[in-house]
């Protein structure tokens, strides 16, 4: 998956845009590949509903940025959308890893979000 | 004429050029310009930006409350981007309404306690002088009764009608200097002074 580019000169969004690297797990999360089935379960359901609640600010940014003059667009183009799209990123691809772990202990695809 | 020295309606009566003051500007943006028509446009980015940010706030406020805690904490990364872009919009804000005040001809003078504009000029008194000077030094921004009573008048003994007294005179104050600018008041929200874009 393709990395989102912050915009230079910007370092509250480079700083956010840095964040959403998915290697970094949430506190408590442990190794996917040492995980229970439990614990994968648990973090995939965290990571499914977390990924979920991106997806719908970034539509309601989407929708809200309707309303905006054109200097407001392009700002909010610049900092909000890359924000929660490197979140969302992160986050979905963290959650493959979990789904890659349930699958791996019990074979479950039929219950992918 | 003002009696005391006056001064431009800048915050806190500090006359420090609006140029000087850093907070990013955006694309096209040059607070040194001298058409307030300028001025009202920034202003106007702004302060709908503000309110957009204070949507996608509002809706990630109550997404996360939803969410487990270990999410919670993730997530709250999103609050503190969304909180700290606010703070740097309504410092641009500021800035403008201190700029397009500056472009009008608005001056205070605070040991008279006169205010002019454009060559029209009144006395206030103390506590309606303190009432303007605070919202002019919080523009764009909604203050509940109990607010203004703590923070402009540092006086919470007072009782709420007062506000609402005082509020009616600024507002004949701002109708007989011709300043082009509302005290509005929202339900919920408060009282604000907002600079009329036509």
């Amino acid at each position: 998956m393709k990395k989102v580019q912050a915009p230079s000169g910007r370092p509250d969004v480079v700083a956010a845009v840095r964040g959403g690297d998915w290697s970094q797990p949430m506190d408590g999360e442990g190794i996917p590949g040492d995980a229970t089935l439990k614990h994968a379960l648990y973090w995939r359901k965290i990571y499914t509903e977390i990924l979920a609640m991106e997806e719908k600010v970034l539509a309601r940014i989407r929708q809200l940025m309707d309303t905006q003059s054109a200097e407001g667009r392009h700002e909010v183009e610049l900092t909000n959308v890359p924000v929660v799209v490197a979140q969302a990123e992160r986050f979905r691809q963290r959650l493959g890893y979990w789904d890659a772990r349930v699958e791996q202990l019990n074979g479950n695809s039929h219950h992918k979000p | 004429m003002p009696r005391g020295k006056s001064k431009p309606a800048v915050r806190g009566g500090r006359a420090r050029p609006v140029e000087d003051l850093g907070s990013r500007a955006l694309e096209g943006e040059d607070l040194t310009t001298k058409r307030w028509e300028d001025a009202r446009h920034w202003i106007s980015i702004y302060a709908d930006l503000l309110e957009f940010k204070r949507g996608i706030l509002a809706r990630v406020r109550r997404d996360v409350a939803n969410l487990q805690p270990p999410a919670q904490k993730a997530a709250a990364m999103d609050l503190k981007i969304i909180e700290t872009q606010m703070h740097g919009y309504q410092e641009r804000l500021d800035l403008w309404y201190r700029r397009i005040w500056e472009l009008q001809g608005l001056w205070i003078d605070p040991v008279g306690r006169v205010v002019r504009h454009q060559a029209r000029e009144v006395s206030l008194t103390k506590r309606e002088f303190q009432l303007l000077q605070f919202l002019l030094d919080h523009p764009h921004r909604f203050f509940t009764t109990t607010q203004i009573l703590g923070q402009a008048w540092a006086d919470p003994a007072l009782f709420p009608e007062e506000v609402r007294n005082y509020v009616r005179r600024l507002r004949q104050i701002l109708v007989d200097l011709a300043i082009p600018a509302d005290l509005v008041n929202k339900p919920g929200r408060g009282y604000s002074l907002i600079f009329r874009s036509n």
